[in-house]
């Protein structure tokens, strides 16, 4: 609460500082008060429109992340995601949430499209806050999983093991990645689905991520 | 018109609290709204929870959601704007929420037919012993129709339930009645409209019911009692918002009005504004504010007004996502705007409070008494410049030292904090607890003292502070102006000197146009000549004048020029170049 006043008073001191509101927003954001957040991260987005797009970018983003977290409004998500990309198109993580909203519909060519998109965009400079982005490998991963479905296996097989030999994916993440690559290698006509329970960097919801074997 | 009460509160030992109830709750979804009241010395208040998360784009309004730059983000599933009402006990030193109780209306609830759900930004009281919460409610018939309903509650600590709830009937029939203004020492009166004035009264013995589509309804009927004709010409109606509150021998209240527009969707869109609305005990209005906002922001809502010690507790929504109560001390009302032509006391002649005239990097070329070192200011902090005027004087020194009484805020209109970030010690004094906090927080290595200035042995300050007998600036600024006067008097000329002096005699609101006139002989009399006299921060509220020692007057910057003749000097046309 401290920190909360503190932000709270910066603001009434200076209340079109883009800055200070996204400072508040974030503070609002960790003990879980989406809507308040919400209002002061889209006043940061409006006052960075136009001079400061990978920020403005990021409030957005945070917005999409407050209605994430409050649940039960997924075509608000989905429309907050499209109104990131269509503001700044070049970065990647609007993307990757867009692909990961459509893999978990099992619309998987969407999926596909969303993470290709992205990672035309990787090694693109860390955000200012946490916007739910793991990291490039994640992009990978969707495109790698979700290859597989729409028919694309050999694409698919290449990525499960370039994400194989890649450094410093969590732990969680890796033990998925190995166990389709080793099935690959072992048997690549199975036709079991093996259901992965992960854990969202940052987000404590459980989602399911199926992968045929 | 003041865009930000809440800013001139906070700088002038005021506090501001945000009130928060555990997500796990209400999943983050918008909490807003707030009522207030005091039951034996507690702090009660009624926190409204919605279930959607207003989505509001201001500014240039270029990130719109699905349904435009203004939309409630309610549930998918779930096309209904849900209201719920928590009762909670506010901890009276933090203003925080200290035990909360969601009010449980099941016994009462009929299957709602209409998308607006619960009892809406319902205010909170006691009349005749009993706890009501009363708001509008508009979900049981299938048009919407919107009446205020008296609802009493038991709560004792453990469970918060709804025993009764009455509807009330008007005559002739409306559509919808919402924010009523209960009076907290009248019973069953409310204020039904502000602007002519009408009072209505409930009568709770003459119940009927009502048979509706899910169910039937208590229905109590209303009369108007008082009523007065004189309609002020405002540019918006004004409407109900906090409790009509007992105010020493009058009434006070907060009002709302909307100022609706289109915004390029061509859709409607609103700024909320609020006014204080004063009452004599015969109902005749004797004083109006401006219309002022919270928090610059557009959609903002007070339902909380409380007179509590010397301060007024005031509670609201910020676009129905976040709420908070503002402790206001009273005489901050004599910061306020008023409208002209109302006898009330509080009411100051003229305007008093300005937002501080900043000086940014950018009025360089514009500035008329430059100095070594301007260039590398970026801003500064007074409230007309007499930072800038005192550097200026003394020629950009950066090594002074200042006598600072009445310190206010350490940053916000001080005059001595762009001195201190130069390199200047001194000493500031301050009778305010809270503000003497934020200068250990905000300025934590100069010297701010909790004292009343009028009781000071300023010889031992300056001693035991390390300041010379030659003070480069000396501030006086302690409100009112008799006080700033009485400190004059006290400090011993004889034995401390001052190279520049600004002193606040507060003409603009002097009556007996006394304090200045005094304050000028006394000065002129101790060897001190004005530079620039009645400085103003509009152009017509004279309140300070600016002095250098006649002594050291050879040795001050040759550029600054001399205004004594005007009955206001607007303090950006002395300083910078139109």
């Amino acid at each position: 609460m401290d920190r909360l006043k503190e932000y709270l008073h910066k603001y009434i001191n200076n209340p079109h500082d883009p800055y200070i509101n996204a400072e508040l927003g974030e503070e609002y954001e960790k003990i879980g008060q989406g809507a308040a957040s919400l209002s002061y991260f889209l006043r940061a987005a409006e006052l960075l429109h136009t001079y400061d797009p990978e920020m403005a970018y990021c409030c957005v983003l945070k917005t999409w992340k407050q209605l994430h977290n409050t649940k039960r409004r997924p075509d608000y998500e989905r429309e907050q995601l499209q109104t990131a990309v269509a503001y700044l198109p070049t970065r990647p993580e609007a993307y990757y949430h867009l692909s990961k909203i459509h893999s978990s519909r099992e619309e998987w060519k969407t999926s596909y499209m969303y993470s290709c998109l992205g990672l035309q965009y990787t090694n693109s400079p860390p955000l200012e806050y946490d916007v739910g982005y793991p990291g490039d490998y994640m992009l990978i991963f969707q495109k790698a999983f979700t290859s597989w479905y729409i028919g694309q296996r050999e694409e698919s097989k290449s990525l499960w093991l370039q994400l194989s030999k890649m450094k410093n994916i969590p732990q969680e993440y890796m033990k998925i990645i190995r166990e389709n690559s080793n099935a690959y290698k072992s048997n690549k006509e199975s036709k079991k689905i093996v259901k992965f329970d992960m854990w969202e960097n940052q987000i404590q919801t459980k989602k399911e991520y199926y992968i045929i074997k | 018109m003041i865009k930000n009460l809440s800013k001139i509160v906070i700088n002038n030992g005021g506090t501001i609290s945000p009130l928060i109830l555990p997500s796990e709750l209400t999943h983050g979804t918008g909490l807003c709204n707030v009522a207030l009241f005091e039951d034996k010395g507690d702090i009660i208040a009624n926190i409204r929870h919605v279930h959607y998360s207003l989505y509001h784009s201001e500014f240039n309004q270029k990130f719109n959601c699905k349904w435009g730059v203004l939309a409630y983000l309610n549930p998918e599933d779930d096309i209904n704007l849900r209201t719920g009402n928590y009762l909670c006990k506010i901890n009276p030193d933090t203003l925080e929420v200290d035990t909360y109780q969601k009010i449980d209306t099941s016994k009462r609830d009929i299957k709602p037919v209409w998308t607006f759900i619960g009892l809406e930004d319902a205010r909170v009281f006691k009349w005749d012993k009993k706890l009501y919460v009363c708001g509008v409610r508009r979900d049981v018939k299938d048009d919407g129709e919107g009446r205020m309903e008296l609802c009493e509650v038991e709560w004792d600590g453990k469970k918060c339930i709804e025993k009764s709830r009455d509807r009330i009937e008007v005559d002739p029939h409306t559509y919808l009645e919402k924010n009523w203004m209960p009076i907290f020492d009248m019973p069953y009166h409310f204020v039904k409209w502000a602007n002519p004035l009408e009072i209505v009264k409930v009568n709770i013995k003459d119940k009927s019911t009502k048979k509706v589509k899910e169910g039937t309804l208590d229905i109590i009927s209303s009369k108007t009692v008082i009523t007065k004709d004189d309609k002020l010409e405002l540019p918006r109606g004004i409407r109900g918002s906090s409790p009509v509150v007992k105010f020493g021998d009058y009434r006070m209240c907060i009002t709302h009005e909307v100022d609706f527009f289109h915004h390029h969707g061509m859709k409607k869109d609103a700024f909320y504004y609020h006014r204080f609305m004063v009452w004599d005990k015969d109902w005749n209005l004797v004083s109006l504010s401006k219309a002022f906002s919270f928090m610059d922001t557009q959609i903002e809502f007070c339902c909380g007004l409380l007179v509590k010690g010397d301060n007024l507790l005031i509670s609201f929504g910020y676009q129905d996502n976040a709420a908070y109560i503002l402790k206001m001390p009273i005489n901050l009302l004599d910061k306020m705007e008023w409208e002209d032509d109302f006898p009330f006391n509080l009411k100051p002649k003229k305007v008093t409070w300005h937002e501080p005239l900043i000086y940014n990097k950018k009025e360089y070329n514009k500035f008329k008494f430059k100095f070594p070192g301007l260039k590398q200011i970026e801003r500064n902090y007074s409230q007309c410049y007499q930072d800038l005027f005192t550097l200026a004087c003394l020629n950009g020194k950066t090594d002074g030292t200042y006598l600072e009484i009445g310190a206010g805020h350490p940053f916000y209109g001080n005059n001595t904090a762009l001195l201190s970030k130069l390199g200047w010690k001194g000493v500031s004094l301050d009778l305010q607890k809270s503000l003497i906090e934020g200068w250990k927080n905000e300025r934590p290595n100069d010297v701010c003292l909790l004292k009343d200035a009028t009781k000071v042995d300023y010889i031992k300050l300056c001693k035991d502070n390390g300041l010379p007998r030659y003070i480069d600036y000396l501030q006086l600024d302690i409100d009112p102006a008799p006080n700033t006067f009485k400190v004059l008097q006290k400090i011993p000329f004889d034995v401390l000197e001052f190279g520049i002096i600004t002193y606040e005699h507060d003409f603009y609101n002097d009556e007996n146009e006394e304090w200045r006139t005094k304050s000028r002989e006394l000065l002129l009399n101790k060897g001190y000549t004005i530079i620039a006299a009645n400085i103003s921060p509009d152009k017509n509220s004279p309140y300070e004048d600016w002095w250098v020692n006649k002594k050291y007057l050879s040795k001050f910057n040759k550029n600054i020029i001399a205004d004594i003749d005007k009955e206001s000097l607007f303090a950006k046309d002395y300083m910078i170049n139109g």
